[in-house]
Order: C-alpha cells, then structure tokens, then sequence
C-alpha cells in the first residue's frame, strides 16, 4: 500500500476545465472520498491517476515517485468501476485469478491467493459460479476481489455502489469500509452520494465544477462547511438557509423582517473580526431547529406547512411569516398540516455566510 | 374529485402475472403510493386504472361507475410519467395552456387559469422559456402543471421524481405533497423508493411478485409490517433480523447468541397465540432505533462487537456483530466505540417484530 498526493493537477476537454488545479494528499491506509454532484470532475480525477487521461498540468505521486510518464499497467492501482465488467464466461474464481495469471504466477500460490480474498470478500461459496448467476451485490464483490488479489498500491473506486439498490447499498458502504480497514489499503473513492461519503470517509474532499471546496473528517464537513455549498451538499435534508443583516450588538434580522436571533458573545466576537459588511445568509440544519407545542416567551411563531414522517424521525416544513424552513423532530412529536407550534434555533449550531462570496464566517 | 374501487384486478402479459386478484379502495382526497421492487406490478396496476391497459379479470369503479369499457380520454384522469414529455415547440406557458385550449376554453378563462397554476408551483417568472432551457425540476413543475390544470378526477403518478437528483428529490416530495392537499386531488402515486412512499402517502399498498403484501398508514406500515418482506422493504437502514427460538418465557438466539427474556405480558400473548410456539423457527425484526446500549451488569444486556461506525454527520449507525448477525443500530453523532470493542446492548420490547420463519408473517 502507499500514498498518492495530486499536486495542481489540471485537465481539459476542449474548451471545457474538467479539474483545476487540483491538491490533495491520500495518506497511506487512508480512504479518502472524492464528493461532488455529476460533471464535477470526480471520474477524471480518478481516471488522471490511473493513467487513463493526461492532465496538462501538474504532478501525480504515488509513494512519492511521480508516476505522470507512466503508463497505466506500471502505476500498479487498482481501478474498480460502477460497472463490473466481470468475464461474463469465466466462473467467479477465473474472474478472479486472471490478473494473476496474467502476471505469471504459480498455479498454487493463485489459489492460496483466490481462496484468502473470498473468504475476505465473503464469497467463497460463489467462486464456481459464473457471473450471470450473481446478484449485484455479489458482482460488486467479485469485482472487488479481482482488484484486491492483485495487491496494487492505490484502490481507484469509481462510484461502485451506485448500480445496487438502496438496501444492498446500506449493507454494502459497511462491509468495505470494514475491508478497508482490514487489509489496511489506501482508497480513493468517488461518489456523488453525501452519506456515502460521511459513512465510509475518513476523509472527505467536496469537488464542485472542478474545484475542490473542502478537505476534512466527515464530523468537521457536516459541522463546519467552509462555503455555501458544502453546507448544502452535505446532510438530509440539506441545511436552511435565509437572508439576514448583522446589527450591532450580535444581533441577527434574519429575512430581513421575519425573525430576530441574538448571538453568544464567542459567536459575536468571531463576526464582528471577520464581517465588512452587514448582508449575511444565516444558516441552520434541520435538526438544530427546536420545535415545542407549548407556548414559551421568547420563542418564534410558526405554523405547520408540510409534515413527512420518514420513520424514525419526521420532518417538518415550518411556515415562519412568509419564509419556510425544514426541522426535524422525533416520530412521537405528532402534529398536522396547519398547527401552530413554537419554535428556537439551538444557538451555538448557527452558521452564517458571506452572502457575495458564500464563505462560512461562523 | 373521486374514489376509485379496484376489485379482483388480474392482468397477465403471456404467461406471466402481472397483477393477481388486487383489489384497493382509494377514497376523495386521498393520496395512495403503491409501493415495490421493480416487476412488482405497480405500473401495471395504475395503467390498468388510466386505461392504458385492460385487465384480463376485475373491474374498476370511479365514483361507483365502472370504467372498464372507457377509454382513458373518456376517465377524466391526469397521467404523470417519469419521463415528462413537454411540448418542445411552446413555452411554458402554452405547455401549461395547451389541455384548455383543447378543450376550446375561451381565453380570458385559459389565461386565469394557467397564471394560477404557474403562480402555485411557482414558475411563473420562466413562463416564457421553451422546454430545452428548463432544469429537469422545472420541466417535472411545468409537466405537473400542464395535467393539473385539468382538474381531473384522478392523478396518477408514474414515479415522476425518479430522473430528478436525491437532493431536489426530497424537496420535490414536499412540494407534491403541499399541491396535493392544496389541490385536493385524489392520487395514485408509484414509486420504488420507501422514504418517497412513507413521506408522501395517507395509506401506502405494497407489491411484491403482483400481489398486495399489505395496505395500511406510513405508521401501520413502518412499525407493524405484516410480513418479512414489507419489514424488509421499509426503512433505512432497514430492519435487523435475527433466527431465534421461543423457550421458557425468552426469545434465544442460534447457538445462544442471545436472549430477551419477555415480559409476562408477551409471554401471555405469545402463548395465546398459538399453542405450538415453543421450539418453532422465528426471526426476531429490530429497527435500528429499537437497540440501545446498555452496560454489562444489565440482565436483559446481549453482548456485540463492533464491526464498524458509520457517522452520518445527524447520526451515527454502528454495526454490530452478535452471533452471526449484523445488527445496525442508530445513534447519537457523538458515540463513537472503536472497531473490535465490546459492547452490550438490548432491544426495547415495544419495538420487537417476531415473523415466523417458515410463513414469513408477522405473529406478534
């Protein structure tokens, strides 16, 4: 296993800048996910460090030996795709052996190989099987232990996940990060999916249009985005964002006009060093919204607009004056369509955003 | 508006059961989400109530008058695909307009009611703009509105958020939800995604194989499957299932992986039940929220290792080994055991299913 570290790594397709500059370092036995919507440039960024595209800029380095001149095959990573791409003639232990075979290496010894990786994978009892005979969950796995035999330096995962229905989803997001863990490889993982990404991660990078936007734990992501639309890709439902203007004395108008919130002095502190002009975007996750039926001075009126139960949990659709906002409250918390309830924001959860530039200030 | 009866609906296309003997009763009003796998039957189901396709056995009532013999233009229905085809000539505003102008409606009428629609689903300020400039959600709105403004007497959705991207799905499903009780409209709503059918629907009918496994409230449906399959299907992460034997009063697992002594209630209810409970293959189903942890002194604790954490930024689901089962269990952002750790835990009673593993329904 190794490291891989992307310094300024750039590439276009015609007029079009796929990735920009991009940086980043994948420690070794790291799983580090590459987030981000469609066309955000996550395939190529895989696909330059596999050697299947060439960036007009930049360097690659996996364990510190720069690899941009070499071809794919002596990059030694191993690349896994949304589509299997399994030998659709060959039982699952041939799909499984053929780059070892390829390499040459002894009957016996591929066997030993083939044999410890299945019982890793949890497919052993598969491996007479040919791939037609496999559901997709299994497939994934025969995939993935095609890439494991060989041993290679980097695992490229590109949104392998996404072919499989939600459950085996679920079910599949733990059983490789529990492999990864394992076998102590270094993964860089693509996904556009946000709890795939916070689930698996030990570190997540948010791409958008190219451009990465924030490299950090899945705790910090959700709980300290750097710009608008990290804080907005990450979490579901996604965060509340409304309009506001920072008066003196910590205080928040937030619509302008429809509610009022007073900072903690830290918070206040943090603004006013940071904030050269008053138009901000004050945001808040749904669940940092506090919702009562009872009646309490200093909380804001609102009313019940939509409710979705969503098992566990429910989500509401609050009408606060003329502006919505999403909160989340436990499945015993029973209200309906039209309600008037009560409602607090949990102050020290509170985010505010340059309103120009969309950077976090708190 | 109406209510619509389906009664004994069989379809077949060649030898296979599409639909086998479904009946379902949708009242005034109300919003019904057929629910399952793919080749389950719900599509089938609601072109056979559009009149796209004609049951081979059955018959379906609008308002108590059978509708078999009519044809779908006859129905007075509104047909919402995945796929919304807009007319790529006209605006979005003739889109809108194009059903009333059909029907000859004079244009000061027309003009009222397309502002209206436009105004509700809050499109209006793109009014002008010709399909291949509108965003997947736009033209989802302006397709919605083109069969809203009919006011028919049915809706019917044909998974119209599939397309659209997880992110503007969930805000898709809350608005579709306000339009429909604005609207009042009744609605027959397919889907394949549980959260889509749990947050949406009054009653959610689940399909599997073109048979109906249950009909029921989200709540009925999420806290008392009737079957494995439902409990399966419902939920995320999903249901955590357990092979158990009932013995002297507890629930015990393979090879005494665990045991949950019941209350003297359960017991009591368990026996009534049935007489041959005892010693009779079980499943135990536990929602993720239904598993708290508890400390080793606790008799009821069931001791698990910790196979991995997955934080999900609101939550944390850690996975747990007991026995050879993988349990998932919910909790707060801020529990974080290592991999490896032991720890004990216990099911909150309320909370446990028990299905008969033979039969696969649900007994308790």
């Amino acid at each position: 296993m190794a490291s891989l570290r992307l310094v300024k790594v750039s590439k276009s397709y015609g007029n079009v800048k796929a990735i920009k500059k991009i940086d980043l370092q994948v420690k070794d036995g790291e799983l580090m996910v590459l987030l981000g919507p469609t066309g955000a440039g996550k395939t190529t960024t895989l696909r330059s460090v596999a050697g299947l595209e060439h960036p007009e800029e930049g360097e690659i380095y996996i364990d510190e030996i720069k690899v941009n001149g070499l071809s794919p095959a002596d990059r030694d990573v191993a690349f896994v795709f949304q589509n299997y791409s399994l030998y659709p003639r060959y039982t699952v232990f041939d799909n499984m052996a053929s780059p070892l075979r390829a390499h040459g290496i002894a009957k016996d010894e591929i066997e030993k190989v083939v044999r410890k990786t299945s019982d890793i994978l949890h497919i052993t009892h598969l491996l007479q099987r040919k791939p037609e005979h496999l559901s997709g969950g299994e497939m994934q796995r025969v995939a993935l232990g095609r890439a494991l035999v060989r041993k290679p330096k980097v695992f490229l995962m590109d949104e392998p996940l996404t072919n499989l229905d939600a459950k085996l989803r679920e079910e599949m997001r733990a059983q490789i990060k529990r492999l990864q863990k394992d076998i102590k490889a270094t993964f860089f993982y693509a996904t556009p999916d946000q709890a795939e990404a916070l689930s698996m991660a030990d570190r997540i990078a948010v791409l958008r249009d190219g451009e990465i936007q924030q490299i950090d734990s899945s705790s910090k992501i959700y709980n300290h985005p750097t710009n608008m639309f990290v804080a907005s890709f990450l979490g579901s439902p996604g965060m509340n964002f409304i309009s506001c203007e920072y008066k003196k004395g910590g205080m928040l108008d937030v619509g302008p006009g429809i509610f009022n919130v007073t900072l903690s002095p830290s918070q206040r502190e943090e603004v006013e060093r940071k904030v050269v002009q008053p138009q901000l975007v004050f945001g808040i996750r749904p669940e940092d919204i506090l919702v009562n039926k009872e009646s309490y001075p200093d909380w804001i009126n609102s009313e019940v607009d939509v409710v979705e139960l969503m098992g566990s949990w429910n989500v509401l659709s609050l009408k606060i004056k003329d502006c919505f906002v999403k909160a989340r409250v436990p499945a015993d918390f029973e209200v309906e369509m039209g309600d008037k309830v009560k409602v607090k924001f949990n102050i020290p959860k509170i985010h505010l955003f340059d309103s120009s530039t969309e950077k976090a200030i708190l | 508006m109406a209510n619509v009866t389906v009664k004994n609906l069989t379809k077949r296309f060649g030898d296979l059961e599409a639909v086998k003997d479904l009946n379902l009763e949708v009242k005034e009003k109300e919003f019904i989400v057929l629910l399952g796998p793919s080749g389950c039957g719900k599509t089938t189901t609601l072109r056979c109530i559009a009149g796209l396709e004609y049951p081979d056995e059955g018959k379906i009532y609008f308002d108590n008058v059978l509708v078999n013999d009519l044809s779908p233009a006859d129905r007075n229905i509104a047909f919402v695909f995945q796929f919304y085809a807009l007319y790529p000539h006209l605006t979005v505003y003739d889109n809108v307009a194009f059903p009333l102008r059909a029907e000859g409606i004079s244009k000061s009428e027309v003009d009222k009611r397309v502002k209206d629609i436009l105004k509700l689903l809050k499109i209006e300020d793109i009014k002008d703009s010709r399909p291949k400039r509108l965003t997947s959600g736009q033209a989802q709105r302006v397709a919605l509105g083109r069969a809203i403004i009919r006011r028919p007497k049915v809706f019917l959705l044909d998974e119209p958020l599939s397309n659209l991207d997880a992110k503007f799905r969930e805000g898709m499903r809350m608005e579709l939800k306000r339009l429909q009780t604005h609207v009042g409209a009744t609605t027959l709503y397919v889907t394949h995604d549980q959260a889509e059918a749990v947050s949406m629907a009054d009653k959610i009918v689940v399909m599997n194989l073109g048979v109906v496994q249950q009909v029921g409230t989200p709540k009925q449906i999420y806290h008392h499957p009737r079957n494995l399959f439902v409990a399966n299907f419902i939920g995320s992460p999903g249901m955590n299932f357990l092979d158990c034997v009932y013995q002297k009063g507890s629930l015990i697992g393979n090879r005494g992986s665990f045991t949950v002594k019941l209350t003297r209630e359960s017991q009591n209810r368990l026996n009534r039940l049935t007489s041959e409970i005892q010693d009779k293959k079980l499943v135990l189903g536990i929602r993720p929220e239904g598993i708290v942890f508890t400390s080793k002194n606790d008799p009821q604790g069931i001791r698990a290792q910790v196979y991995v954490v997955e934080p999900l930024g609101i939550e944390n689901i850690v996975n747990l080994k007991v026995g050879e089962h993988l349990l998932k269990v919910r909790t707060s952002p801020d529990f974080l055991p290592q991999t490896g750790e032991i720890v004990w835990v216990k099911f909150k009673e309320e909370q446990i299913c028990l299905f008969d593993k033979k039969t696969e329904e649900n007994i308790f």
